[in-house]
């Protein structure tokens, strides 16, 4: 309720100011009349809201019905407002015509206008005084510039001189990446025979791989030889014993051998000197066979008995050549059976005793021979000093 | 009659904010003695706007109710703000422009 009167009080306050304000305005207009007001542009607009207090009177003291009321207040309203737009309107056009053209007369040398000067000193001078700091500033720009200048084409002389030097890499460079191509190429090759090669090694490996398989599988065989080979190593050291205990034997034995061997040789040494005694004793004898046969015709009996020793010489001389072969044969035959000489043994041994028991015949027959004992078969053997002494007696 | 009521209250806000633009297009042009007053009735202008606005959101509520259901809590609020201070305002503001225009063209006689 309140509230109620305080804004009806409120709506009667507000038509009242603007009445007033309506009074006021229309006073200072009557008094000055519309030149007067021209210093204000927009008082047109002053007016045309002035007017508001219509609406707010027909809102508040209408004698109409409320609604009725409410339409013609909005009404008017917007009558006023669209007035005032209009007014606006017209006098912004206007306003910024005669700006324009204020303007266009600023341009304009010949013409004076009041606010040029004015215009002149607030916003011409300062610009131009900004503009002579810069016109200063790009002065000094411009002597740095052309020191720089300078300094730039003395470096400019030192790039053309690099840019040579540049271009003359470039032209390495390319020779250089031509070659590099060429190698490119080449290693692409390379490549794909080392490709071929990598997937030829691939089949090796895999088939090394397979003998490293097959290696492993030998080497833990050997493994298992050699856990055998030391099993039966240590199965065989008793054996190895007595292998070495025999072969001390037969180290003793073949020294014996040797010692039997030396012998031999000793005989056969002895043999020789025998051969060379009968070699001798043969010239002896054909010396003899010449006396003999000198004596044949002196002496037919012995003669015969002179064949007859020559025949048995001559048979001895066939046994004793036999002999020497068989000794030869003996020999090859000991060298031979150096190694069997276990075998060898007794038998050489019985050779040798036979050997030693003809040498004793030998021995005594030759004996005999020197001493010129009587063969029972040949008769008595006389020397040569005899035989001569003889000879001379017969004549 | 409310939705006329509606149609002339919108096209009053639209004119008031065309006219509020409008004044400070205006107002550029004018010696700086009216600047005073030019913009106070800028600010009674800008005071009445929003009046047209209660008005404009109150005509809508009572026409579309569903839509604009929400603002009952509010619009009794901005009506009795409106009508006790904004018009009051407003014509103060509009007597304040007078009288400083009326001084202005004093100092400049």
């Amino acid at each position: 309720m309140v509230l109620e009167v305080l804004i009806s009080v409120q709506k009667y306050i507000t038509v009242i100011l603007l009445f007033i304000a309506a009074f006021i305005w229309l006073l200072l207009r009557k008094e000055r009349g519309e030149e007067g007001l021209a210093d204000l542009r927009i008082n047109r607009a002053y007016t045309v809201i002035v007017l508001m207090v219509l609406p707010f009177i027909i809102g508040n003291f209408s004698l109409v019905s409320e609604e009725l009321s409410e339409v013609g207040m909005n009404f008017l309203f917007v009558l006023i407002f669209l007035s005032m737009v209009v007014v606006l309107l017209k006098l912004n056009k206007r306003s910024s015509k005669e700006r324009e053209n204020d303007l266009r007369d600023l341009m304009k040398e010949s013409s004076k206008h009041p606010i040029r000067y004015e215009f002149a000193k607030r916003i011409v001078v300062p610009e131009i005084t900004k503009l002579r700091k810069i016109e200063d500033k790009l002065d000094n720009k411009n002597k740095k510039f052309k020191l720089k200048e300078k300094k730039l084409d003395v470096k400019q002389k030192g790039l053309d001189k690099t840019i040579k030097k540049l271009e003359e890499l470039k032209k390495f460079i390319s020779d250089n990446l031509k070659r590099s191509n060429n190698a490119k190429k080449e290693e692409s090759d390379r490549e794909r025979v080392y490709d071929k090669k990598e997937s030829v090694l691939i089949v090796r490996e895999k088939k090394l791989d397979a003998v490293e398989k097959d290696v492993k599988y030998t080497r833990n065989e050997l493994k298992n030889l050699k856990e055998e080979l030391t099993r039966r190593e240590k199965l065989m050291n008793p054996r190895m014993n007595r292998v070495e205990s025999r072969e001390e034997d037969v180290e003793a034995r073949m020294s014996r051998v040797r010692i039997k061997e030396s012998d031999i040789r000793e005989a056969l040494d002895n043999i020789q000197i025998l051969k060379k005694n009968i070699a001798k004793e043969e010239r002896v004898l054909k010396k003899s066979i010449r006396d003999f046969e000198d004596e044949k015709d002196d002496t037919f009996d012995l003669k015969k008995k002179v064949d007859r020793v020559t025949d048995k010489n001559n048979k001895i001389k066939s046994k004793l050549n036999e002999r020497e072969g068989k000794l030869d044969l003996h020999e090859d035959k000991l060298n031979e059976r150096e190694k069997k000489l276990n075998s060898f043994e007794r038998s050489l041994s019985k050779k040798s005793r036979n050997l030693s028991a003809l040498e004793v015949k030998f021995g005594k027959s030759v004996v005999d021979l020197e001493k010129g004992d009587m063969d029972p078969e040949i008769g008595k053997v006389t020397g040569e000093k005899k035989f001569r002494v003889k000879k001379r007696r017969k004549k | 009659m409310s939705s006329i009521l509606l149609g002339l209250n919108v096209v009053g806000l639209l004119l008031v904010v065309l006219c509020i633009g409008l004044l400070i297009k205006n107002r550029q042009y004018e010696k700086s003695v009216f600047e005073t007053s030019v913009n106070v009735l800028l600010f009674g202008l800008l005071l009445l706007a929003l009046v047209k606005l209660v008005d404009v959101l109150v005509l809508l509520n009572t026409l579309y109710t569903e839509s604009f259901g929400f603002l009952d809590g509010y619009l009794g609020s901005f009506v009795a703000v409106s009508n006790v201070a904004l018009l009051p305002l407003f014509g103060v503001c509009v007597l304040v422009s007078v009288l400083s225009a009326r001084e202005g063209f004093e100092n400049l006689s």
